[in-house]
């Protein structure tokens, strides 16, 4: 557990000294926003925002993702494996990864609302969304950080990230836009639906990874 | 060659995405696939999947024997 | 002679299973009928039958409208040849029920009937109320003298479909399977592993476009799209471009031993989301489309009946069996590639 919390501290300390890709991140969202602000002003349409969300959370996700780069040089490589064990590494970084990816999702979200205003948004409770937006976040934290353990080891991480991640994020993407549809908008009717099916993404890669990504780590 | 595999069936993909807003807009060979209880659709996938299977098969064949050649004429 | 006993087995079976996909008739049912409106008084239909003995079958021939569970007779039955026979209706001022199905009825054919959504804007529906003038026609559904297929509306023919595109997802699943199996041991440093992984998924992937074609082009003449927004075959295709990014993958990692553990781990990684995308997602969806999926009707009970079965089972057999040959050809490309690059 102390372990997991040092580890915890060991990410929090490498991104506060980062603090241009962080940034970089932040900009990111609010210049996509921002255009779209500029192109879609005249009528707002609630089902395309939902979707130019999910995009941009999607871009924002394989930012967050490519930003660090633990486990690509062998002298962090070196560092990572004194500290503690593949399984754990996993664990705390996808979980960061994916509370890391909330709290930017979540700007987004807000600078959303500050540009289109909240005449487009029909759902009742902000908690209900909030939830909404952990949980999305958490799958593409979740997916994308096991894609990219595999896609570090490659000779074109990021190629390999952006095909490994395309193929693997589509049910994912899915499942958001259902999920955001019948909550924000509440066109459809099965938010039930949504809901089992972001969880299934949330649970099996987590799964998944836990049992693979030992796999990945011997060099 | 394994690249060039994954092409050609991208290239496949592709060609079917094309060709097919082509096929529907002409009516008349449309109409033929629904005469007589639609068996020319069921004639239509029977040869999709034997052209498909006799091209990777014959593709196949022409690697495997080029690489047996190799093998044998290093060994001479 | 011996060891190639399954090739032979293979061959044989394909072979029965393509001639009697394509020569097993019909049984006899109800193609369409020549209105798509209802109007007041009198009304004359036009049946068109398909494989149909309404000549043959003069004498006994019985025709008579369904409207709900109550039963019209018809006048002026003029049969003009063994698919088409014209009668006239009197429809009464009001009708009990919207539903109506057009039946003919004789010795050889069983009942067949045509059911269809009629344009109705002149005659008044009282829900239940009793049909003036109704009979009690003698209905025998699926009696018929005549053995084949079975005869389904909208499907018709293609029908025989299900022993050439169905199978290819069977097929693709047993691959799949094999390079998963593969793939564990792969990852437990197993050398050879590797190499039949992607020799079954390169195969599996064949057989997955095939099945991806087939379904479009039969999509097209049943459900009218070439491409619809069913979760069984938006999954498919997900899986297709999953399992090209496992190849792809492959090929941009050139240390071996990297190449087998790496490759090993998304593949287990892609066969799970392939469960989860075509078994687990299609059944628990609201909008499917095709049979057995949400509440619609499988090819299960009376469907799939014995004649379509003892044709279905050596066509999914048999195509396993293809697949599995050509596996073991690909697996020998991929021994020979690996001998010509080690050296």
């Amino acid at each position: 557990m102390q372990k997991a919390f040092q580890l915890f501290l060991f990410f929090v300390r490498t991104d506060l000294k980062n603090r241009s890709a962080l940034a970089g991140i932040l900009l990111f969202g609010l210049c996509s926003i921002y255009s779209a602000y500029l192109m879609n002003k005249s009528q707002v349409d609630g089902e395309y925002l939902v979707t130019f969300w999910i995009l941009s959370i999607l871009f924002a996700g394989f930012y967050t993702i490519q930003r660090d780069d633990h486990g690509s040089s062998k002298s962090s490589q070196l560092f990572l494996y004194t500290l503690v064990s593949p399984r754990l590494y996993i664990i705390i970084k996808s979980l960061y990864s994916g509370f890391f990816l909330a709290l930017i999702n979540l700007v987004q979200w807000v600078l959303m609302l500050f540009f289109f205003g909240q005449d487009w948004v029909q759902g009742q409770s902000p908690l209900l969304i909030l939830t909404a937006v952990i949980a999305i976040s958490l799958a593409l934290g979740i997916t994308l950080s096991f894609v990219h353990g595999i896609s570090l080891k490659t000779q074109q991480p990021g190629g390999i990230l952006a095909i490994l991640g395309f193929a693997t994020l589509i049910p994912i993407l899915f499942a958001s836009v259902l999920l955001m549809q019948s909550i924000v908008l509440q066109t459809q009717q099965n938010a039930d639906w949504g809901w089992m099916l972001i969880s299934m993404m949330i649970v099996l890669p987590f799964a998944l990874s836990n049992v693979l990504y030992p796999y990945l780590w011997r060099d | 060659m394994i690249k060039s595999t994954v092409v050609k069936a991208l290239q496949v993909m592709l060609f079917m995405m094309i060709a097919m807003p082509i096929m529907a807009q002409s009516n008349g060979l449309e109409n033929t696939f629904f005469e007589s209880g639609k068996i020319k659709v069921v004639m239509g996938v029977a040869v999709i999947i034997f052209v498909g299977i006799a091209i990777y098969l014959f593709r196949l064949d022409k690697k495997i024997s080029k690489l047996e050649k190799e093998i044998h004429d290093e060994k001479n | 002679m011996k060891k190639n006993w399954w090739k032979i087995l293979t061959v044989l079976m394909l072979t029965y299973v393509l001639i009697a996909t394509f020569s097993v008739p019909l049984v006899p049912g109800g193609l369409g009928i020549s209105i798509a409106e209802l109007h007041r008084g009198k009304q004359t239909v036009e049946f068109v039958g398909y494989n149909t003995h309404f000549q043959e079958q003069a004498p006994n021939l019985q025709c008579f409208v369904a409207v709900g569970d109550q039963y019209l007779g018809v006048d002026e039955i003029q049969i003009k040849d063994n698919q088409h026979v014209q009668f006239e209706i009197q429809w009464p001022d009001t009708l009990p029920s919207s539903a109506i199905a057009f039946y003919v009825n004789d010795e050889v054919d069983g009942s067949i009937y045509v059911s269809t959504a009629l344009i109705n804007k002149e005659i008044a529906i009282i829900s239940n109320a009793p049909l003036k003038g109704a009979i009690q026609p003698n209905v025998k559904t699926d009696e018929h003298q005549v053995w084949g297929f079975p005869f389904q509306p909208i499907l018709f023919e293609t029908i025989r479909n299900l022993m050439l595109h169905v199978p290819m997802w069977f097929t693709m699943f047993f691959l799949m399977g094999i390079g998963f199996v593969a793939s564990i041991k792969a990852m437990r440093g197993n050398p050879t592993s590797d190499l039949v992984a992607v020799a079954s998924v390169k195969v599996g992937l064949l057989f997955c476009i095939l099945g991806l074609i087939t379904g479009s082009l039969w999509a097209r003449f049943t459900w009218l799209t070439w491409w619809t927004k069913d979760p069984q075959l938006n999954g498919a295709l997900v899986v297709f471009i999953v399992y090209a990014a496992y190849i792809l993958l492959r090929n941009s990692i050139d240390d071996e031993i990297k190449r087998a553990r790496i490759s090993a781990v998304f593949n287990i990684f892609a066969f799970v989301l392939m469960i989860v995308l075509l078994m687990v997602m299609p059944r628990i969806a609201d909008n499917s489309l095709h049979p057995g999926k949400s509440g619609n009707p499988a090819f299960s009970k009376y469907d799939l009946d014995s004649s379509l079965r003892s044709v279905f089972y050596p066509a999914v057999i048999g195509w396993i069996m293809l697949g599995y040959w050509i596996y073991r050809l690909q697996l020998k490309f991929e021994k020979l590639n690996d001998k010509v690059n080690r050296r």
